[in-house]
């Protein structure tokens, strides 16, 4: 997943550089993905990407592509796979009651006509060409049709316009980043390119990663000291549970005997 | 023999019932399967083990089967959920209509995990009910019942005897048909059987309810005062149906049924209310009343310390007890987990007896 998303980085960079402008591989399909966290205190910025996903790729994946080229925490799914947290909002809860409704992750499909609520799961869907896929943090939703959905353009003409074409030659993505954080790009994509300036037409895709979105990413890292601690207590755990296995076994001969 | 050392059989079932409390409080695989060893273990060294084979095998057995078609359903009708795929199944597709359902489809790794320890949760539940009926029987716990719900313990305790008096009667008229020479299988062999079982175990219930009649059981009281006695087993049903509700409330989490704890409260309070106020109504004697003395409470409170314990540790750090296969990791322990899972085994060292072998080799030698 990461080498791919590093391959879509490379592709666009390459993509920058005039005269070489790779066309879609065959198969391959742009999606837009929409996340809209909301209006708030100290909450990641809302975003829109466009990812290129081969075919039979499912809209999970191009939301977890999306994430990885925004360099945000990947999405997290309770065991009946309901999609709990994205880029580690809301750090706690999946699908939480509230006073009249439940606070959640809307799905969306994008087209033309607007938003619809979606009826599956992202897992469940193979992303088509030229799709936008919408996720809205409803603070006090419904939990049906009747949920607000993500403010903006939902037809993805509008959110990827080079998508549209065929020879789309840039894909909108980190890159337009405040300065302040510089793009990441790995030692093989920066050898063959250099730091172009992108093209005008990523300038005018909505695709916006604030600074605020990367820090928020930063803040969520780990100390290393108290994971070692942690997992001593892991391994202690696991240690326990070996004795607990063995006194079973010597027991239930005993019994037998 | 050492029948008075061992802790009381409500301590017992306060105790599993505790194990299984904070088994439905984790998620944690890891966690799941150390409480299962706890069970286990405490359950193969206290258990007492004259009355035939323990039936924590029968439980451990229908937990397996549980884990295992918690799997198999996950892969044929489970939502499919994202992650590594292990392997795509074909799919069926549905009409719109039935979006929600979903037939085959790629098999997530992922997916897989979050079905096994949903499995095992399940299964530790039930492991803890296995090993509450191996450490003390379901009738030795209703003896103990408060006479205000006499009543209803008399009626679980006939319905108690009622399948193992089944079983014991299908295999006499089972052997008593093969004997003769008559079929013991196939519609007629089962015709042949299910008539006699039939009026065989009637006929013992109310046998069974006839001796617990001679012996004290749903005898009328002397009565005090009817109205008095009505309103005490009213408070009593109703605050325990409270208790059930509140309880419901508080093990299923977020706010499911509005001011759970607050319902339990009332719920004990009315139950104690109603105990209290029809004193000692029904008119029955104890055979060998069994004290529930310090050994019991320790027992009884090492298991729910354990809840509680579980409990705390999922209030002050969620991430502690829950675990999620998104992203992929080895799931953590904390050391407030670790220590609720070490409470648990509490009951050994307070309840263990004398090794059967010494006490054997003792009776032999007092024999020579």
């Amino acid at each position: 997943m990461r080498r791919f998303s590093l391959l879509i980085l490379a592709a666009a960079l390459l993509g920058a550089v005039p005269g070489a402008a790779p066309a879609l591989a065959a198969g391959e399909r742009t999606i837009a993905v929409v996340v809209d966290f909301g209006a708030g205190e100290g909450l990641p910025a809302s975003f829109t990407l466009c990812v290129k996903e081969p075919s039979g790729a499912t809209d999970a994946q191009a939301l977890a592509d999306a994430l990885t080229t925004a360099k945000l925490r990947q999405s997290t799914y309770s065991s009946s796979g309901l999609l709990c947290s994205i880029a580690g909002y809301p750090s706690t809860g999946c699908g939480v009651p509230t006073s009249s409704g439940y606070s959640y992750w809307a799905y969306f499909h994008g087209g033309a006509e607007g938003w619809s609520y979606a009826s599956d799961g992202p897992a469940e869907r193979t992303a088509s060409p030229g799709t936008a896929e919408g996720w809205r943090f409803e603070r006090d939703g419904r939990g049906n049709p009747s949920d607000q959905v993500p403010p903006g353009p939902s037809g993805p003409a509008a959110l990827c316009p080079s998508s549209t074409e065929t020879t789309s030659t840039t894909l909108p993505a980190v890159t337009t980043t405040t300065e302040a954080t510089p793009v990441p790009i790995s030692a093989t994509a920066s050898s063959t390119t250099t730091s172009q300036p992108l093209p005008p037409t990523s300038t005018t895709t909505p695709s916006v990663v604030h600074e605020a979105a990367a820090r928020t990413a930063a803040a969520h890292e780990h100390s290393s000291s108290p994971a070692s601690a942690s997992a001593m207590v892991t391994v202690a755990a696991v240690g326990l549970l070996a004795v607990l296995g063995v006194v079973a076994l010597v027991l239930r001969r005993r019994s037998r005997a | 023999m050492n029948r008075e050392h061992r802790p009381h059989a409500v301590a017992w079932w306060l105790w599993s019932a505790g194990l299984a409390i904070a088994a439905l409080r984790t998620s944690n695989p890891l966690l799941l399967l150390l409480l299962a060893g706890v069970i286990c273990v405490v359950t193969l060294a206290l258990a007492d083990r004259t009355g035939g084979p323990s039936p924590l095998g029968t439980f451990a057995r229908v937990a397996a089967i549980i884990i295992v078609l918690r799997v198999v359903l996950q892969v044929i009708f489970g939502q499919r959920v994202p992650g590594h795929v292990l392997v795509s199944l074909p799919s069926l597709p549905m009409p719109s209509w039935a979006e929600g359902v979903s037939i085959g489809g790629p098999v997530t790794v992922e997916g897989l995990l979050s079905a096994l320890s949903g499995g095992l949760r399940l299964a530790v539940v039930l492991l803890a009910f296995g090993a509450a009926n191996s450490l003390a029987s379901p009738r030795e716990v209703l003896r103990s019942l408060p006479g205000v719900l006499h009543e209803i313990a008399v009626a679980v305790t006939v319905a108690l005897c009622f399948a193992p008096e089944v079983l014991a009667s299908v295999r006499r008229v089972r052997q008593a048909r093969m004997l003769r020479g008559r079929p013991t299988t196939g519609i007629a062999g089962m015709r042949g059987i299910a008539v006699p079982v039939l009026e065989d175990a009637l006929e013992r219930s109310v046998q069974l309810a006839a001796s617990m009649g001679a012996r004290g059981f749903g005898r009328r009281p002397v009565v005090r005062s009817r109205a008095r006695d009505r309103g005490a087993v009213a408070l009593a049903i109703v605050g325990s149906l409270l208790v059930l509700a509140g309880g419901y409330g508080i093990l299923a989490g977020s706010d499911v049924i509005p001011g759970a704890a607050w319902l339990a409260v009332l719920g004990v309070v009315a139950a104690a209310g109603g105990v209290l106020l029809s004193g000692r109504r029904a008119v029955r004697t104890r055979y060998r009343p069994a004290p529930f003395g310090w050994r019991s409470t320790v027992c009884a409170l090492s298991g729910w310390a354990t809840a509680a314990l579980m409990a705390v540790a999922g209030i002050l750090d969620p991430a502690s007890v829950t675990w999620s296969p998104w992203p992929l990791s080895w799931p953590a322990v904390t050391p407030l987990a670790l220590l609720a899972i070490v409470v648990g085994l509490v009951p050994i060292p307070v309840a263990l007896r004398p090794s059967p072998r010494g006490s054997t080799r003792a009776l032999v030698e007092v024999g020579a």
